[in-house]
């Protein structure tokens, strides 16, 4: 998903294009910063300058916004994102003996990149799927009812790269 | 105890994406009714006949909100569906979306008809993509077949729908913040008055409700006041739905009268306890309500009571947690929640909630203090009595109902430095059965830091002081006689 | 098509009503939850075995959530008006509902309502 370096024009370009399409930039915002952190898998400092360019905006405005919406990160994630639900129906369910699995097993802390940057590990409040808890998301997938030792194989899977798009 | 389906009446047995699926089970009738045979001030009437109140959390009559949201005059006014639903552990809102959109689409152009607006939107969390793209399909569907856009069904009335996507912050949720959010801005509360149905988007009259209050509208319209205000209790009528998550059998979603007891709901439609165990409580109102014990078991669920005994209704979220939780480390969980969350704006809730949360993590890390809970409770009350909005407001909530349910299991973590479910990390110990120890110094042997003590073939001990709780000495035992105390 | 006034409406809810119906209704709840609990590759299996049995009269709909999440991917039959719930249904259950429930009328396992 994220904008390799090589194709950086092209992705100003596509944003650019979203801008200008959208029916009146008035409250705006969000919507153009969802669009950029689609293209680009994260919110540097030079794209959120170009959305304050774009959207004659104060860059301060922008910069304030992204920092005060959890869903925003100006880091890259790693490859491979993690998100752990900690939710209630998760907490309860064991989502912190998770955590401290994934930490044991490819040592990776909540908020942190792997240094070869295959993995990242968030935290989330809920996905709605709390009948299934304790719930993990890898990549787009949802993988819930997890139990004791689960999450080390499925990592394993990953690693080795198998796609697990069909299950 | 049997469930009853108002806001669910069609979630799971149609296809949300086939308009003509929700034509066939009376969809659209009620907005046709309205149009045909209602004036505004009739549905207003019928609607505060009816007794509904507010499912987003606080309850208010939402016939009287209309009814404000009616009396501003201006070019612009807005219908807004607050559907951040932040409670995390809930998924009602989540669910009808899912599988009754346009249940949510329907209701909004029969309030849009009675204040006098012509444009929707539906502020919905990003976390929720599949509600999203069904929804914007239902939209588009009713669009196309016309029960959305300009002059429905031939009269002069028209509506149009507008999905925001939300960037996940909890106070989003709060309407002032919701609708600063909507306008592209940090979701910050400001305070009110003015009411948004005053000064709302962009500063026009603006009416907020909730996905499930909204679900609540066509079948009063067509069933009529009388029919909904039968069902529930003297002042909280109809039905609620609830998510029912955490440690019970029948996870999921029911909708019971309003009145049904907490014992019908976990114990009836429920199934009980996972693995037989031990109820222990029920969490309402996620960070902003408390835990029930089992003392309310019987208490008839609704507004008023739930309030009286501590906690709130929320929007339906209930956690079901068992003998094994841990009612110190709940609270605490609330309350880093309650951090985290905290949009920073407001002085006793950026600092209050930060506070509250050391002085729990002091007492689930054994170093509590006995005035310590006083110290709690008076910032506690503190921090809900000066906090600028509902968040900061209701943030205490999970510490004070666990003291006051749950006294017990905070002095055992601040006198006794033990945690009766075993769950606080720092004071799990371990213990040696003198009945089962047989002497075979495998534990002593094991241990790291020579905690135990005890000759060969004389029963074996933990000195509580130098036990790290590491466990070694339960792996050890082959006659299970060492445990967690 | 598009309603331009009351009849238009009217005329539309009495087509609907006067639609053929089927005689047996199968629903896959096919919500979030149940999707993540697996109820893609079941309504795949259901869609496959009714395809090979040429069966007419049955029509296959995905749903929202029916509430059930517990017993998720879950699978409701309704035949002659009675409502028949399937719960933890894999795509071997989902031939099984098939071949022996809807087809041949036999009591099989896995109901949970
Ligand atoms: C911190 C906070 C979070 C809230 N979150 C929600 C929410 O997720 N969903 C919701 O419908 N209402 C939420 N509310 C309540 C709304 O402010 C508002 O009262 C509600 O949307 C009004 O709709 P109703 O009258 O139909 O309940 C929240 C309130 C506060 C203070
Ligand atoms: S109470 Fe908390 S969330 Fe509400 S305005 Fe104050 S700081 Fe923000
Ligand atoms: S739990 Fe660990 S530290 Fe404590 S007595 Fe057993 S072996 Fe020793
Ligand atoms: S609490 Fe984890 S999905 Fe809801």
């Amino acid at each position: 998903m994220a904008c390799k370096s090589h194709y950086v024009d092209e992705c100003y370009a596509e944003l650019k294009q979203f801008i200008e399409k959208l029916p009146t930039q008035k409250g705006a915002l969000i919507a153009v910063l969802h669009k950029a952190q689609g293209i680009f898998g994260f919110l540097p400092e030079e794209v959120q300058d170009f959305v304050a360019k774009e959207l004659h905006i104060n860059p301060a405005e922008v910069y304030g916004v992204v920092s005060f919406y959890s869903f925003f990160t100006m880091t890259p994630k790693g490859d491979t994102p993690i998100s752990i639900c900690l939710g209630t129906a998760c907490y309860v369910k064991g989502a912190e003996d998770i955590v401290a699995e994934i930490k044991e097993h490819i040592n990776l802390d909540v908020g942190q990149v792997s240094e070869d940057g295959k993995f990242s590990l968030d935290a989330v409040r809920c996905v709605g799927a709390c009948s299934l808890a304790p719930v993990v998301l890898i990549k787009d997938k949802v993988y819930g009812r997890l139990k004791k030792g689960e999450i080390k194989s499925i990592l394993d899977g990953y690693m080795k790269g198998e796609s697990h798009e069909n299950n | 105890m049997t469930e009853y389906r108002i806001a669910l009446r069609n979630s799971g047995l149609i296809d949300p994406n086939d308009i003509e699926d929700y034509i066939k089970n009376d969809g659209y009738s009620a907005l046709a009714k309205v149009l045909k045979e209602y004036s505004a001030d009739k549905v207003i009437e019928e609607i505060t006949a009816s007794g509904l109140r507010g499912r987003g959390g606080g309850g208010f009559p939402t016939g009287v909100k209309w009814k404000f949201a009616k009396s501003y005059n201006d070019e612009a006014k807005f219908v807004v569906c607050n559907a951040d639903e932040g409670d995390p552990g809930a998924f009602m809102d989540r669910s009808i979306l899912e599988g009754d959109p346009h249940s949510i689409i329907e209701a909004m152009a029969i309030c849009g008809y009675a204040i006098e607006s012509n444009q929707g939107l539906v502020y919905l969390r990003a976390e929720y993509p599949l509600a999203i793209k069904r929804l914007q399909n239902a939209i588009d569907d009713a669009t196309e077949l016309g029960l959305l856009g300009d002059n429905i069904f031939g009269t002069e009335f028209g509506f149009n729908i507008e999905i925001k996507i939300g960037a996940g912050a909890f106070v989003c949720g709060e309407e002032t913040a919701l609708i600063h959010s909507m306008e592209g801005m940090r979701g910050e509360p400001t305070l009110k008055p003015p009411f948004p149905a005053e000064s709302g988007y962009w500063q026009k009259p603006t009416n907020v409700n909730n996905v499930e209050t909204f679900a609540n509208i066509a079948p009063i319209i067509l069933k009529g006041a009388a029919w909904f205000s039968s069902i529930g209790t003297e002042k909280s009528k109809g039905t609620k739905v609830f998510a029912l998550a955490g440690k019970v059998k029948n996870v999921g979603l029911v909708e019971v009268p309003m009145g049904t007891t907490l014992r019908e709901v976990i114990f009836g439609v429920g199934g009980g306890i996972e693995n037989d165990k031990e109820f222990k409580a029920a969490q309402t109102g996620g960070p902003s309500g408390g835990a029930l014990s089992k003392d309310f078991l019987d208490t008839p669920i609704d507004y008023d009571n739930l309030i009286a005994a501590g906690s709130m209704m929320g929007s339906g979220g209930m956690i079901v947690m068992d003998e094994d939780d841990c009612m110190v480390g709940i609270a605490k969980f609330y309350l880093e929640f309650s951090v985290d969350e905290s949009c920073g704006k407001c002085t006793p809730c950026r600092i209050g909630t930060k506070r509250l949360h050391e002085i729990l993590e002091k007492i689930t890390s054994g170093n509590g203090e006995i005035e310590d809970l006083e110290r709690l409770k008076k910032l506690g009350q503190m921090v809900k009595e000066t906090s600028l909005c509902g968040l900061g407001q209701t943030a205490p909530n999970p510490i004070l109902s666990t003291i006051n349910s749950f006294k017990d299991e905070y002095l055992a973590h601040i006198v006794d430095k033990r945690c009766p479910a075993h769950r606080c990390s720092d004071l799990v110990k371990y213990e040696i059965n003198p009945d089962k120890c047989v002497g075979c110094t495998l534990c002593a042997r094991a241990c790291p830091v020579n905690a135990i003590s005890g000759s060969p073939k004389k029963v074996h001990s933990i000195n509580r002081d130098l036990c790290i709780g590491c466990g070694a000495c339960d792996t050890a035992c082959n006659f299970g006689a060492v445990f967690k105390n | 098509m598009k309603i331009t006034n009351f009849s238009d409406f009217d005329a539309l809810k009495n087509r609907i009503a006067n639609e053929q119906k089927d005689e047996i209704t199968i629903r896959v709840a096919y919500a979030t939850c149940g999707i993540t609990a697996g109820a893609k590759p079941v309504v795949e299996a259901l869609e496959k075995e009714l395809l090979k049995h040429n069966l007419c009269c049955v029509s296959l709909k995905t749903t929202g959530c029916l509430g059930a999440c517990y017993a998720e991917p879950t699978v409701m039959v309704t035949k002659d008006g009675v409502d028949t719930l399937f719960g933890y249904v894999d795509s071997v259950k989902a031939h099984e509902i098939v071949k022996e429930f809807v087809l041949n009328g036999k009591e099989i396992e896995g109901v949970i309502k």
